[in-house]
């Protein structure tokens, strides 16, 4: 026989009987939490794990030939959690010293990389004005006053660096395609600056022909 | 996410070679309405005729979450066993078979599924019994799997792999025999011409003739 209960004992709740629901209705003031859609991705990942669990696929291969004892190689990268098992954790290192982003080394590199690229115009652009204008000096002069800047050189740098580590998605790209403005910037201001210097050669020209021929110049004038 | 309504649709396409069975199943597989096209292609002889990137392993989700064509090449991975292997050692066909099987059980990866495997009955074969190839063509009916399949020798095509419609070209004797039950006779067989074939629908035993035009 089962002992009575304690008299003091809280009752159980009873559960308040409500009206049946016809399926889909929603009471006003309770909506149902509609749980947020996973990403298509991560859908098919989630639905395939077991295959490539069971299969031990475990790695996206890296160039070479695997290893012979079956391990992993080093530029092997894990399907699964493959962003915890990267250096830097999958996050985007943006402090300085980081191994993965190191900001000055991305300001260094471009500035040196601009400095390269203008130094190769330059002495294209100082050989095309001498055989122009035959004049060795004024195409050197011209060249010099079109130098390319310093403040151009940090800016090109730190704005692909500020860029990269702001972009943090897609870092590399932004890199690069800051580079790419700064340098076409450079070239604009050239662009503009070459107005003059156009100006001055065809006075050049202009002078040398008058001097060459002075009848013939002041008739075609 | 099952679907009991759905009539699966199991297609083999055999004779023998250059028949044109190959090219007749690929234009059908290809026509076919479905969210993925997924095609077993070792050594990329599908993608290299009809189009395609054949991906790995470890590519095979991406080329899945893009839909369409999903070419699977094992040897990109270095797979050499491209069968479907054994029970302790599974090979690549298994694996496969077990990916589209995986994305139908899903429920949140609904759409029709179309597979092609060409010669099957090198991938295959009567004695060994795989899991993963028998699963996907017995429950990935339910799973709105269709598979289209070719061979050149039905005879050594696996009991357990039944067929809705069976087109067959001409027919060396061993393997006409297999198709007698569907009471195509095997002279019928080794007289078509050379693209001329026969279509069998195993489920009404409707026969359809005609050729490749």
């Amino acid at each position: 026989m089962a002992p009575d209960p304690p008299v003091d004992a809280v009752p159980a709740p009873v559960p308040v009987q409500s009206s049946p629901q016809p399926p889909g209705s929603v009471e006003p003031g309770s909506e149902a939490p509609v749980a947020p859609k996973k990403p298509f991705a991560e859908r098919v990942r989630e639905a395939t794990r077991g295959t490539y669990e069971r299969f031990g696929t475990m790695f996206r291969r890296g160039p070479g030939a695997p290893r012979k004892d079956g391990l992993p190689k080093v530029n092997d990268v894990p399907l699964e959690a493959a962003e915890t098992t990267l250096p830097a954790g999958g996050g985007f290192p943006d402090e300085p010293g980081s191994p993965i982003f190191d900001y000055r080394a991305v300001k260094k590199i471009w500035r040196t990389a601009i400095r390269t690229i203008f130094s190769w115009w330059d002495k294209a652009d100082q050989k095309a004005l001498r055989e122009l204008s035959g004049d060795k000096e004024w195409a050197a002069e011209v060249v010099r006053e079109n130098a390319l800047l310093d403040s151009e050189e940090d800016a090109c740098g730190e704005v692909a660096a500020q860029l990269g580590a702001y972009f943090k998605a897609n870092s590399q790209m932004m890199i690069v395609s800051a580079g790419v403005v700064t340098v076409g910037g450079i070239f604009a201001r050239r662009i503009l600056n070459t107005q003059d210097i156009r100006a001055q050669l065809r006075e050049k020209r202009q002078a040398e022909q008058a001097a060459r021929d002075p009848e013939n110049f002041s008739n075609a004038k | 996410m099952q679907n009991d309504h759905w009539k699966g649709d199991r297609r083999l396409y055999c004779g023998v070679t250059g028949t044109g069975k190959t090219t007749m199943g690929a234009k059908e597989f290809l026509a076919e309405e479905a969210r993925w096209h997924f095609v077993y292609d070792p050594e990329e002889l599908f993608s290299h005729r009809y189009g395609g990137k054949p991906v790995g392993q470890a590519e095979l989700r991406e080329a899945t979450e893009a839909g369409g064509l999903v070419c699977y090449d094992p040897s990109i991975d270095g797979i050499v066993d491209y069968t479907v292997g054994t029970k302790k050692e599974p090979g690549a066909l298994s694996f496969f078979c077990s990916f589209i099987l995986d994305i139908g059980k899903s429920g949140d990866l609904p759409g029709r599924k179309v597979v092609w495997i060409d010669e099957l009955d090198m991938l295959s074969d009567t004695r060994s019994y795989s899991p993963d190839l028998t699963g996907l063509w017995q429950t990935g009916r339910k799973y709105e799997v269709d598979i289209f399949a070719v061979s050149s020798c039905p005879a050594s095509i696996s009991k357990r792999l039944s067929f809705n419609f069976i087109t067959t070209f001409r027919q060396s004797p061993p393997n006409c025999e297999a198709l007698a039950p569907y009471g195509i006779s095997q002279e019928e067989q080794m007289a078509l011409g050379t693209h001329g074939w026969i279509r069998v629908d195993t489920r009404t035993g409707h026969i359809t003739r005609s050729k490749i035009k």
